[in-house]
């Protein structure tokens, strides 16, 4: 299903009446803007902007290889939900590992590389649900289960809430990692927490949204919210806000000039970032 | 902030034959050392000496390679102000707000709020190093004087016994490194604080430090003990020429605590 009703004549009323095919979609965008602009504050902070996009192409990795399984195998059991989270907090633990003796930007490349063409040749192998990979991959799918919905709400409550809860302490391991180790906070179990923050949060939003947008929605608003405050619980609450904007626009975009929606909003939070880049000169 | 002077000569923690490396690879000869409150460490060496690798395992937060560090009083609250290139530009902090990530010990994030006495605590901290004006100033926009000054305020809220800081002054004009140095002689003498700090100024350091420990890797040399002593070993004044110290203007039976120099 893609948004292929923008015509001219188009106005607000219609995008209202349009309201009942694509709220969901756009409250699942909100929510995962929100909670991924948030949570995209400590990505750039600790200079990982890419570990988003590895998480994200191993959670769609692991959505292909469920419909491929399905296929092939007739492995009913394996649903594109359940094989695109296990996927993700995978690529999360293994790039939380610290006794590697490969630097974590190698790594990522090597998880992206991998997941990413392997999704893609897993498309090539089961036609008929070649355009569920390209919307895993891509995010040009509107239609979002009400499963995805309210995984996706359950995620971003969860998260945003323990955010609250650890801010101090992620704000304190954040400035200044060796520091807070040394004043006795337990800085591996907050590092820990964030991932799987970032993990839990990548695979269930890839899973609705596609792997493209996610990673844009982590990185683009952040970038901007921080070249914007002075401080970091407001860039963490300006980046929320404008990756719920990034989200729903990239629905709004698509209504009324056809455009694909992740690669609207992955061009929307590029836009951000570029804005961030230019502020910071 | 009250000083605390019946602390004064408390040890703080001895180290017995401890060698610091890394992967099990030693960089330099077994290091006994014994600090106590008050007292302002000068740690110099050339760059690759393993000062830093020292800091970081008196700190704990890399392995011994052999030998012990035994703390000699519980707890021993402790401060570290890394090297400056640790600190991210990016982020997006006022000069409080750093100095309140000081208040945070063990579990203490999880209460809602610092409070007023947490607030108190930071804006005495600031006042204490002058940094007061700068409370609402982005961090990363200051100068590097101005961020050191916040940096030891965060060190101050945190009310550490032992300080540490890994070459506070490496990014100063001469006056600035020195008006820093004094800060920290000051504050080690006002709140009975032990002071380690690493500094290659060994001209600035000479005037604050009551202690100097000097590394040096190529020799497999350690010597410690009083900075007048250390400053007059010959591999120093190989290294560095001769700095003139307090201690050249006193006879020689002022040198009784001979420096300690480990083969």
């Amino acid at each position: 299903m893609t948004v292929a009703t923008a015509s001219a004549a188009l106005g607000w009323a219609d995008f209202i009446d349009a309201l009942e095919i694509y709220a969901d979609p756009m409250i699942c965008a909100a929510v995962a803007g929100t909670v991924l602009g948030s949570l995209g504050v400590f990505i750039v902070l600790r200079r990982m902007v890419f570990v988003p996009l590895a998480i994200s192409h191993a959670a769609g990795f692991g959505v292909a290889f469920a419909f491929f399984a399905h296929i092939a195998w007739s492995a009913t059991w394996l649903t594109p939900v359940a094989s695109g989270f296990a996927c993700g907090i995978a690529a999360t633990l293994l790039l939380s590992l610290r006794r590697l003796q490969v630097q974590r930007e190698a790594l990522v490349g090597l998880l992206y590389l991998l997941t990413a063409g392997a999704a893609v040749l897993l498309g090539s192998r089961i036609v008929q649900e070649a355009h569920q990979i390209d919307a895993i991959l891509f995010g040009i799918a509107v239609a979002v289960s009400p499963r995805d919905l309210h995984a996706t709400v359950v995620v971003a409550t969860l998260v945003l809430a323990t955010q609250a809860w650890l801010r101090r302490g992620l704000i304190a391991v954040s400035f200044d990692s060796d520091g807070a180790r040394v004043q006795g906070l337990p800085v591996r179990l907050l590092e820990a927490i964030l991932m799987l923050c970032i993990g839990v949060t990548i695979a269930v939003t890839t899973r609705a949204l596609g792997a493209l947008p996610v990673f844009a929605l982590s990185v683009g608003p952040a970038f901007a919210a921080l070249a914007f405050v002075n401080r970091l619980q407001r860039a963490m609450l300006l980046a929320a806000l404008l990756g719920a904007l990034c989200g729903v626009s990239g629905y709004v975009a698509a209504f009324f000039w056809e455009l694909p929606v992740g690669a609207t909003q992955a061009t929307l939070c590029g836009g951000l970032a570029l804005l961030g880049l230019l502020r910071r000169r | 902030m009250t000083p605390e002077h019946d602390h004064q000569h408390l040890p703080l923690f001895q180290t017995s034959g401890l060698v610091v490396g890394y992967r099990g690879h030693p960089l330099l000869p077994p290091i006994d050392l014994r600090v106590t409150c008050g007292q302002l460490w000068a740690v110099v060496g050339l760059n690759g000496a393993g000062k830093t690798t020292f800091f970081r395992t008196l700190l704990g937060l890399q392995p011994a390679v052999a030998g012990t560090l035994e703390r000699l009083t519980d707890p021993l609250p402790m401060a570290y102000i890394p090297q400056r290139t640790q600190f991210s530009p990016l982020m997006p902090m006022r000069s409080w707000d750093v100095v309140a990530t000081g208040l945070e010990r063990g579990t203490s994030f999880l209460r809602p709020s610092i409070g007023r006495a947490g607030r108190r605590q930071i804006a005495e901290a600031l006042e204490r190093v002058d940094a007061g004006e700068l409370s609402s100033q982005r961090f990363g926009l200051l100068s590097e004087g101005q961020k050191q000054r916040v940096l030891i305020a965060r060190l101050l809220a945190s009310r550490p016994r032992l300080a540490v800081l890994d070459e506070p002054t490496s990014a100063m004009d001469a006056t600035t490194a020195s008006s820093t140095l004094e800060l920290m002689r000051e504050l080690a003498s006002e709140q009975d604080l032990a002071v380690l700090l690493i500094s290659h100024q060994v001209n600035a350091v000479v005037h604050v430090a009551d202690h100097t420990l000097f590394l040096d890797r190529a020799t497999q040399t350690v010597v410690q003990g009083d900075t007048d002593q250390v400053y007059q070993h010959p591999l120093f004044n190989r290294l560095y020429g001769h700095v003139h110290t307090s201690g050249d203007d006193f006879p020689p039976h002022t040198h009784a605590h001979a420096a300690d120099e480990q083969r």
